[in-house]
């Protein structure tokens, strides 16, 4: 047993408080991701967790002993950093058997598992290369080498692609997910970019504040975002202020779905699915809906003219912005084969209601400080 | 008029890198000319009666001969001389490194918003002439001195200790004198290991102590070998130290060719003595130059 358990952790640096009571929970072979701007006190549950910071209050356990005073020695994490960290003075097969050398394992062992670690992540042919003469990528490659030979409880990633380019981000991105569920190793991922989160996490939390906002599946996460903060942090999102006009009918899936009309035009009225179970009639609520999921077509549900004001091409996609009145503007995404309307030309646009997701007003203005 | 051109910060197209430094290269002329002559002529004419035998007080005859050094290597008193003098260096230059590695380690870690006093510490004393520096410890370490008097009364010993006019005495000054040099190069070499390499080992497991030789150390090494060498270099061929805090009863190369020259006023001898001397510091530094680079480079 494996999970890593953070219960009411607490950080402060002097008087600025970096982690805020958070609790989290990594189970055994979950691959969790805490995503957040700098600032957010992601890398602070990391450090935390590896133990080269100590929580002000609150708990860290790992594996189901209380780790919150052990020394970072005694921990049995697997770290990979950002800048690298390989030893510069010994060869990519020293750097990986270190964990093991400093263990007291048997020379014969350390030699067997460092080859098998080399092998896991392609780079046996370089064992005898320095850290100097290998590239980004390589680099990175023998950091987690490094760090799951040891076999351990956790493995920590902080920010481990931010320091390569984009097309080599992407192909690691592939390397450690395959490492880490070939493995089985409950791990810890730290980022600030939400494509790597989304495509490489069991579960993603979204940070702020010392706080985590949302815990949840990817596709949940950004298909049903609990407040604005994750909506605009999780991909690109279009706002609309909305009025709850009564309750429409229940979906399939559970959720209530409600009948609403846009605060600035009483006249467009349209259906949304809330998040939460209590709408009041009257109240003001934020629709949120995902640029690729709304069309520009009539005969829709429930159309609403708006006017073409910009569009953007990006190769396999087109970017349309349009406005609708003076507070509610809406971008679209068109596929990069389709036909577009030009600038100027008014069009009807639309959405499922599925597609749609209402928030809480108080929710979505609470942004602390 | 070429001249002139060369000076001109102007010039649109710089040529080359090299070319643009070689003529900054001009500014090194004042100091270069003040250096040949206050530095440069005077060795080259002490080199030069290190070549010639003393015939009485402060005259050398007129002949060539290579008869100086040979009666230095042939001698051994000379080799003791040196013997010892390059001991007493390996003593300050370990007692240096060992207070200094401590300290060093902390100044390069730590984020307090203090260090820049902290190294303004370690530097205070190389602003003070060494004289005063040297007479300071007089009444610390002399017979009814600070230290003395604290034992005696703490019933530690019966009899005052002799911690100056001696080896000790010389040790104490020279390592004093030296330690800013140490903590400086070692504080520099540790500011550049990455303290992520530290945490890296660490959580592999390995304990802070395990980090520092497994890690810290290896990675410093060439930082340590230069600082080494050149605390050493420094102690071999230091005279006012010796001289005061030895009480002239400790000999050194440097004192012992003070003596040669002022007194005996024999100053083929004092010029043989100092030509070796100058010639194994001038080895030693370029020795410790080169590691000092090649740690610049990791």
């Amino acid at each position: 047993m494996s999970e890593v358990i953070l219960r009411n952790v607490t950080k402060k640096f002097g008087e600025y408080v970096a982690v805020d009571r958070l609790s989290l929970t990594v189970r055994e072979g979950e691959l969790v991701t805490l995503l957040g701007a700098s600032g957010s006190g992601k890398s602070t549950c990391l450090r935390m967790v590896a133990g080269f910071l100590r929580p002000d209050a609150g708990h860290v356990f790992i594996g189901g002993t209380d780790a919150t005073r052990l020394p970072p020695y005694r921990r049995n994490t697997g770290m990979v950093f950002q800048q690298y960290a390989l030893f510069p003075h010994l060869t990519v097969a020293e750097n990986v058997a270190y964990g093991l050398k400093v263990r007291g394992l048997p020379k014969q062992e350390v030699k067997e598992r460092t080859l098998e670690a080399l092998n896991l992540v392609h780079l046996e042919t370089l064992s005898e290369r320095r850290p100097a003469q290998l590239s980004g990528g390589q680099k990175q490659r023998v950091a987690l080498a490094r760090a799951v030979v040891i076999r351990p409880s956790v493995l920590l990633l902080d920010e481990p692609l931010s320091a390569l380019d984009l097309k080599l981000r992407g192909e690691l991105q592939g390397e450690i997910r395959r490492v880490q569920q070939r493995l089985g190793t409950t791990t810890l991922f730290v980022t600030h970019d939400q494509g790597e989160a989304l495509s490489m996490s069991d579960r993603v939390a979204v940070m702020r504040d010392g706080r985590i906002l949302q815990l949840d599946t990817p596709v949940a996460l950004y298909q049903k975002p609990n407040c604005r903060y994750v909506a605009n942090f999780v991909g690109m999102t279009n706002f609309l202020d909305v009025v709850i006009r009564g309750r429409a009918s229940s979906t399939r899936s559970g959720a209530s779905r409600y009948r609403a009309t846009l605060l600035f035009d009483p006249a467009f009225e349209l259906d949304v699915d809330g998040v939460e179970d209590s709408y009041a009639e009257g109240e003001t609520c934020l629709l949120c809906v995902r640029p690729e999921n709304v069309r520009i077509a009539g005969g829709a549900l429930n159309p609403l003219l708006a006017v073409v004001n910009k569009v953007t091409f990006s190769g396999d996609r087109w970017y349309v912005d349009c406005v609708h009145s003076r507070d509610t503007s809406l971008v679209v995404i068109v596929p990069g084969s389709d036909r577009v309307p030009s600038t100027g030309e008014t069009v009807p646009v639309s959405w499922a209601p599925e597609h749609a997701v209402l928030l809480r007003a108080e929710t979505a203005s609470r942004a602390p400080r | 008029m070429s001249g002139d051109d060369d000076l001109t910060g102007t010039d649109p197209a710089p040529a080359s890198p090299a070319a643009s430094r070689g003529r900054w290269a001009y500014l090194l002329l004042p100091a270069l000319g003040v250096l040949t002559l206050v530095f440069l002529l005077p060795m080259i004419n002490l080199g030069a009666k290190s070549f010639h035998l003393s015939v009485g007080a402060g005259r050398e005859a007129a002949e060539y001969t290579l008869r100086n050094y040979v009666a230095f290597f042939s001698d051994s008193l000379y080799w003791e001389l040196l013997g010892w003098t390059s001991v007493l260096g390996a003593l300050v230059t370990l007692c240096t490194l060992a207070l200094a590695l401590p300290l060093s380690y902390f100044l390069a870690r730590t984020r307090s918003r203090w260090r820049s006093v902290f190294l303004l510490l370690v530097v205070a004393p190389m602003l003070i002439s060494v004289v005063i520096r040297n007479l300071g410890w007089l009444p610390i370490l002399g017979e009814h001195g600070l230290v003395n008097w604290l034992l005696l009364s703490a019933g530690a010993v019966r009899d005052p200790v002799h911690l100056i006019n001696n080896l000790l005495g010389v040790m104490i000054g020279l390592v004093h004198a030296l330690l800013p040099f140490m903590i400086l190069t070692l504080t520099a070499v540790i500011q550049r290991i990455a303290p992520e390499l530290e945490e890296a080992s660490v959580s592999l497991g390995a304990r802070p102590i395990a980090t520092f030789w497994r890690i810290v150390l290896p990675l410093a090494l060439p930082g340590i070998v230069a600082g080494c060498l050149l605390v050493f270099s420094l102690s071999i061929s230091a005279y006012t130290t010796p001289a005061l805090m030895g009480g002239g009863r400790v000999i050194v190369m440097a004192t012992y060719i003070q003596q040669q020259v002022s007194t005996l006023l024999d100053y083929a001898k004092g010029a043989t003595v100092s030509m070796i001397l100058l010639v194994w510091v001038s080895a030693l530094s370029i020795v410790a130059l080169r590691f000092g680079k090649s740690g610049a480079e990791t």
